[in-house]
């Protein structure tokens, strides 16, 4: 019984609520779920469940970052050239996730050090990063080695597909943090930075290790979408920015920081990318399909807001104990 | 040995909070630190726990200097501080904010079992463990303010300042305030106390350092110097305060002004109804949270729509805006919360009512800050700027400007000095003198004394788990009529 009301009220349920349900819609409308259904999905959406994570990371601690997308496309043309030049993907893609990481600490360094307002340096860095992009890739096109898309598509142990593997990664790494004393430090953090500079805690070191790890998350992103695609655009990212916020919003990660966790990121994006999956199925004009998708978009972020508003938790904290009784 | 300070000083631009301040206080012993808002006490107390640097001076901790860079630094000495300003994170559970300077460890991570019987252990000291596992924000402030101390308590301070922690606090709370105090004493640790609750300070501290402007005065054995003699130093003139003369006995004749039949009292599910006279002041006493918060919400609008009959004519108010619009005010003492708009200027929140509720001309800003005593630069500085006392004048200024006919008030001296205080009083009282009325809740009894014996009309209701259990008039204010209200003879007793 204090499990379900554990399980109702956490911050990521409503989320997790929204892609069941859409889950199940998708299912309808195709005609049941089957095992390739979940690997495709996988394949197309792992980067943006990647950014989401990252993004929900810097607004955790009140932050935010806005040059994820930017990062994603930057990682994307990297590879690609690379591979054009001659470099092997591996060799590559290692090459474009430092760049990711070096890229994140950039904007860690700023904000933490010298303090200047995340939203405001992720704006400015998002430009510039998407204008390197374009600089090393001016138009789309190019192709990288099928072998990346065959590791991409791979399983390990015939079972747990790449980009999962890879999404696994990452979660790993931010339990592996959360795990430790910053793991209550940080969420201390989001909630009131001179009360954690009173307390002690090392608001510079916190500032650049999200924006690193979003960075790092970002980089992944660029890997997936890149052996997805197997080939380049210099845009490729520029709408998982926002998407991500959005993402981030649904799953209950409040942007005031100090509220939420990275699974709300996790369902969230996989909601919206679910729900993108259903309007494309219904054939709709394109015209159209952004319409409807930016409109069950707002009635998904009105919903885990609503949701969110702890006089409701209240009440459903009080119909769970109801019925269970 | 000890804590000493020679010449200490530190200035904000042109405004000076500390002026060659020096001290000296020996292991075991109970310092109090009295002066008025502004004079330098938080300053004091913000400097040795590291949070802000000094211009200059020096602190010598058992005769070695020291120079605290960060509240880290601080804490490494086991120089602990807990503000006025809470430090607490309202986002983590209770036990996560008492050990989040020292989060205990096994191995590199988090040792979650260690971190709860840490918790548990200094919670049980303080009665409270029954806190244990709740998030903060889910806590009343007075709550609030104890597990503050708790959150110094397991850092095993040397050196403790208690910047007005227990203001906050009711009567059973201060009591175990004052244990662990006296625990702390006999362990060698040196305890500097601020209160503005005189007897407090005679009940637990050993001396008294008188501040004033910045300066130190001087420092008395607690025992030597009465409450009028420790006030008369801290105001620089002769004070007595009041101690109940003066009282009328006849029976009041009451000229109805507001009638509320019904005041839903939520936290108890309970009614009450109150008949406020045109100049009254009425006082609400009672332990913590018997619905005298929920009683003052209600007539403000906050806790949904209310049925009252002003004037004679009855009258609906649905919200905040429109109990504003029928003239009246709220003041709280949970400044942060319900008082200051903490990113703007002192002109800003001296207007906003009337400006943004109201559309009515106003007052020159530092017409209205010089009135109340505002110790400020220019009337375009952030509010934060200044003292917690200073800031709560503003908040005043901002209400008691607006010509309010009904003054709601929550506490609103929380954490403000004796002599700033008393200009609260008189101006509620004039505010009640000419036709309108006070009705205001205080944690502290006597202050409800005092403030109700300034006019001819007035009443302290107690309030005992969402019931006005006395209504007391006259002579029949006093400290005794109102804790035997608080506490009637045949309730269960606290926890």
């Amino acid at each position: 019984m204090t499990k379900v009301k554990k399980i109702v009220t956490w911050s990521a349920f409503p989320s997790l609520l929204l892609f069941i349900v859409f889950l199940g819609v998708n299912a309808a409308i195709t005609g049941g779920l089957s095992t390739s259904f979940f690997y495709s999905f996988f394949a197309t959406n792992s980067a943006a469940i990647c950014v989401a994570i990252g993004v929900t990371a810097t607004i955790l601690v009140a932050g935010t970052d806005i040059s994820l997308g930017s990062i994603v496309s930057l990682v994307n043309v990297v590879i690609v050239t690379l591979c054009e030049k001659g470099y092997t993907v591996w060799s590559a893609a290692l090459i474009a996730l430092a760049c990711a990481i070096l890229c994140g600490m950039f904007n860690g360094f700023v904000i933490g050090v010298l303090r200047v307002n995340p939203l405001l340096t992720t704006f400015a860095t998002s430009t510039a990063f998407a204008g390197i992009a374009l600089w090393i890739l001016p138009n789309p096109g190019g192709s990288i080695d099928f072998i990346f898309s065959d590791w991409y598509s791979s399983r390990l142990l015939g079972i747990i597909p790449t980009p999962v593997l890879l999404i696994l990664v990452l979660i790993i790494i931010w339990y592996f943090i959360m795990k430790m004393p910053n793991g209550i430090h940080l969420y201390a953090l989001g909630r009131d930075v001179n009360k954690a500079y009173a307390s002690g805690i090392n608001v510079t070191a916190f500032r650049f290790f999200v924006h690193t790890f979003a960075g790092l998350a970002a980089g992944v992103a660029g890997i997936c979408i890149s052996a997805n695609t197997c080939s380049g655009s210099p845009t490729i990212g520029s709408t998982m920015s926002m998407n991500s916020i959005a993402a981030a919003v649904i799953g209950g990660v409040s942007l005031n920081g100090g509220i939420g966790n990275i699974w709300g990121g996790i369902f969230g994006a996989a909601f919206l990318s679910i729900l993108t999956s259903i309007v494309v199925s219904a054939n709709l004009s394109s015209i159209l399909q952004s319409f409807i998708q930016g409109l069950i978009l707002l009635v998904g972020v009105v919903f885990s807001v609503v949701a969110a508003n702890k006089e409701v938790k209240a009440s459903i904290k009080k119909l769970v104990g109801r019925s269970k009784k | 040995m000890g804590l000493v300070f020679r010449d200490l000083s530190k200035h904000y631009g042109a405004v000076v909070a500390i002026k060659k301040a020096s001290m000296e206080i020996k292991q075991g012993e109970v310092r109090a630190i009295l002066g008025g808002n502004g004079s330098g006490k938080s300053t004091l107390a913000k400097i040795i726990g590291g949070l802000v640097g000094r211009n200059s001076g020096e602190i010598l901790i058992d005769g070695e200097p020291v120079d605290f860079k960060s509240p880290k630094d601080a804490k490494a000495n086991h120089v602990i501080m807990t503000s006025q300003e809470l430090s607490l994170f309202t986002n983590l559970t209770v036990e996560e904010n008492i050990c989040i300077c020292n989060v205990p460890k096994k191995g590199i991570f988090t040792d979650r079992k260690k971190l709860k019987e840490e918790a548990r252990k200094v919670l049980e000291k303080m009665n409270l463990d029954s806190l244990m596992g709740t998030k903060v924000s889910e806590l009343p402030t007075n709550q609030q303010y104890m597990v503050e101390l708790a959150k110094a308590l397991v850092q095993h301070p040397k050196i403790l300042i208690i910047d007005e922690i227990t203001s906050a606090l009711y009567r059973e709370e201060v009591e175990i305030v004052d244990r662990i105090i006296t625990e702390l004493k006999a362990q060698g640790c040196i305890v500097l106390f601020i209160s503005h609750r005189m007897v407090e300070l005679y009940a637990m501290c050993d001396t008294v350092t008188i501040m004033r402007n910045g300066e130190t005065l001087g420092t008395y054995p607690m025992a030597e110097k009465t409450e009028d003699e420790l006030l008369s130093l801290m105001v620089g003139t002769k004070i007595e305060s009041y101690h109940g003369e003066n009282k009328k006995t006849e029976a009041i004749k009451r000229d109805i002004f507001i009638r509320a039949p019904h005041i839903s009292i939520p936290t108890y599910g309970t009614e009450e109804t109150l008949e406020i006279g045109k100049g009254e002041i009425i006082g609400i006493a009672g332990l913590q949270g018997h619905g005298q918060k929920d009683l003052v919400n209600a007539l403000y609008g906050r806790n949904g729509e209310i049925d009252l009959e002003i004037d004679g004519k009855p009258v609906t108010i649905k919200n905040a805006k429109q109990a504003v619009r029928h003239g009246f005010a709220f003041i709280s003492g949970d400044r942060e919360k319900d008082g200051t708009f903490r990113e703007r200027n002192l002109a800003e929140n001296l207007t906003a009512v009337q400006q943004l509720v109201k559309h009515e001309k106003t007052e020159n800003p530092d017409d209205i800050l010089k009135n109340f005593n505002v110790r400020y630069d220019n009337a375009k500085q952030i509010i934060t700027e200044l003292s917690g006392g200073n800031q709560q004048k503003v908040v005043v200024g901002r209400w008691l400007s607006s010509n309010p006919r009904l003054l709601l008030a929550d506490d609103p001296t929380k954490g403000i000095d004796v002599k700033a205080r008393t200009d609260l009083h008189q101006m509620f009282a004039k505010l009640a003198k000419e036709g309108n009325a006070v009705v205001m809740i205080s944690s502290d009894d006597d202050e409800l004394v005092s403030i109700t014996s300034m006019v001819n009309v007035s009443r302290v209701i107690v309030m005992y788990e969402g019931r006005i259990s006395a209504v007391l008039e006259g002579d029949a204010i006093n400290r005794e009529n109102i804790s035997a209200a608080s506490m009637p003879v045949n309730a269960v007793p606290e926890k």
